[in-house]
């Protein structure tokens, strides 16, 4: 039980950090008013992509290993 | 983990399952839009680093790019989207106007060479016009959104633009009649 507290405040914790990535916009200086060049949309899409594909890596290799590091700092 | 989450049932499963879905759609649209962007890069580059009146010939090219985006990138194809682009276009643009009349220096020289400036300026903004035109024609009812999303600023400095533009003939008119003599009745 005490390993799906954890688990569950790693996801939590998780989701909150990524939430963060996804919810960035490209549009937002212009929003702000400001007057961004075409390289930014650019650089924005190449960020975003870097940052979502080190993501999922992370959520696909770091799946196993935190939940042994988990299991063991439990029991 | 998700297993983890599964089998006991939480009340957690859910919210990963959807996270873990939102974080694939997002690397999937994120991946799509990216690899199309890329080869316009080079097209803002050259409009970034070639003199304003030879830039004109730029924006055919650039603009077949970006309906081909368009028509291409699933993720791209949406007025919210192709609007912020096309926004920051005309930022390009205009910024590169605004160097290429270089305003301090057009009150310091002669009127006439300032003249001749802005109208070379107003060719290369009219071209960027007429092919804007050009591919809005082309894309036809997929691009149905308001031209003010795009144009709001454009169509502000436009105004400024004219305006010096109206400033300076005046003064050139002016200048002119100074050199008129009115030699009296008898001529």
């Amino acid at each position: 039980m005490k390993l799906v507290h954890a688990v569950e405040s790693v996801v939590i914790e998780w989701s909150h950090q990524i939430r963060e990535v996804l919810k960035k916009d490209s549009a937002q200086q212009l929003l702000d008013g400001l007057d961004p060049l075409p390289s930014v949309e650019i650089e924005f899409w190449k960020s975003k992509r870097a940052h979502l594909e080190s993501i999922s890596e992370q959520v696909k290799s770091q799946d196993q290993k935190h939940l042994k590091s988990l299991s063991s700092s439990i029991s | 983990m998700g297993e983890l989450l599964a089998k006991s049932d939480s009340s957690y499963y859910p919210s990963f399952l959807q996270i873990h879905n939102d974080v694939r759609y997002a690397l999937d649209e994120a991946q799509d839009i990216d690899t199309h962007l890329r080869p316009l890069a080079s097209h803002f580059e050259s409009l970034e680093t070639t003199d304003f009146i030879e830039a004109k010939h730029l924006f055919k090219p650039m603009f077949h790019i970006i309906g081909l985006v368009y028509d291409h990138c699933q993720h791209y194809a949406t007025a919210s989207r192709i609007v912020v682009l096309l926004q920051e276009i005309c930022n390009l643009v205009m910024k590169q106007a605004s160097e290429h009349l270089d305003p301090m220096e057009l009150f310091k020289g002669e009127v006439d060479e300032a003249l001749m400036k802005i109208d070379e300026t107003f060719e290369t903004l009219d071209e960027f016009n007429n092919e804007y035109q050009e591919i809005r024609n082309r894309m036809g009812d997929k691009w149905d959104f308001a031209p003010e999303l795009v144009f709001a600023k454009w169509n502000e400095f436009m105004n400024r633009m004219q305006k010096i533009k109206e400033l300076f003939s005046t003064a050139n008119t002016f200048l002119k009649l100074e050199k008129v003599e009115i030699g009296g009745v008898k001529g």
